[in-house]
């Protein structure tokens, strides 16, 4: 073995007893050979390369895909899952709202009306406080026609008479 | 001056004021007419006060033939009257004469003074009277509560 030479070794074949030309065709041969094997094997190479890299698209157009789905599914889930909760807790704060503008609005209610009683009940007061004044007044008036016509001009003249004595005895004229 | 005579005669305050105007026609008429005073009295005044005016003149000897001394002496008199204390009454009812004299007469007996009387009637009240004398208010009647 150790005395083969390169070509030898590279053609598998005796490089000795044989003319040059023959070696040089027979490596050309060789040569050419290999060359076809190897320009097949890198096509098979690449072949399978792109076949590889058609389904690894594939696979993961698929996945993708897939997973875009699935997130356009989650995030449709969670959008709606947000949105329900947006909803809810807007009704919720609406249904607060609402509540406490018509505890507001009772109370307000609540208090006006109690003012307006209380105004109704002072208008009440004043107006018979007016008709009593005003019944009193008739009644001293009538009263008044009914005792003054009672006394006749000789009382009257004596009353007079008796005022005048008693502010004289008082003094009154000095 | 004796003016006993003109003082039975004025009572209240009317009186006065109609004697004062009734002086003044009389001194205008002395004045500016050839009339006797005798004509112009009986003229502008009534009996009584006629009467007393005469009765004037001739207890304080005014001779009335002097148009100055007449003068004089009527200046005096209204003087006099001006000077008479006022003394305003009201009362429930209107009262006649007699009954204002009444009071006149007892007034002057309670006060040793003759007062001309202001009556004013107020049908609000009830009886008796209300005085006003020299600044000051007496009530001595009944009204009723308004």
């Amino acid at each position: 073995m150790a005395n083969k030479t390169f070509l030898e070794t590279l053609l598998g074949v005796k490089s000795s007893g044989q003319n040059p030309e023959e070696i040089l065709e027979h490596a050309h041969k060789k040569a050419e050979k290999i060359l076809v094997e190897a320009v097949s094997t890198a096509q098979g190479i690449l072949n399978q390369t792109e076949l590889f890299n058609a389904d690894l698209k594939a696979r993961a157009s698929a996945g993708l895909e897939t997973a875009m789905t699935k997130q356009i599914a989650t995030l449709g889930e969670q959008m709606e899952k947000n949105l329900a909760q947006i909803m809810a807790s807007f009704t919720k704060k609406i249904d607060e709202e609402l509540r406490a503008q018509a505890e507001k609005l009772a109370q307000k209610t609540n208090e006006r009306f109690i003012a307006t009683e209380a105004e109704i009940e002072l208008y009440k007061k004043a107006e018979l406080a007016k008709i009593d004044a005003k019944l009193t007044q008739k009644i001293d008036m009538l009263a008044q026609k009914l005792l003054g016509k009672s006394i006749d001009t000789k009382t009257h003249e004596k009353m007079i008479m008796d005022a005048v004595e008693k502010a004289g005895s008082e003094g009154f004229f000095e | 001056m004796d003016y006993t005579m003109i003082d039975e005669q004025i009572v209240t305050v009317n009186e006065k004021n109609t004697m004062f105007h009734n002086l003044d026609l009389f001194l205008d008429g002395i004045f500016s007419t050839k009339k006797g005073v005798s004509e112009i009295i009986s003229s502008n005044f009534s009996t009584d006060v006629k009467n007393a005016l005469v009765i004037f003149f001739e207890k304080n000897k005014v001779n009335i033939k002097n148009q100055t001394t007449i003068r004089a002496a009527i200046s005096d008199l209204k003087e006099h009257l001006s000077k008479m204390p006022k003394v305003a009454i009201t009362v429930p009812v209107d009262l006649n004469s007699r009954q204002v004299e009444n009071i006149a007469h007892k007034i002057e007996m309670s006060a040793k003074m003759r007062p001309l009387i202001e009556l004013i009637v107020d049908s609000n009240m009830l009886a008796g009277a209300i005085f006003e004398y020299n600044g000051k208010r007496g009530d001595y009647g009944v009204k009723m509560e308004s």
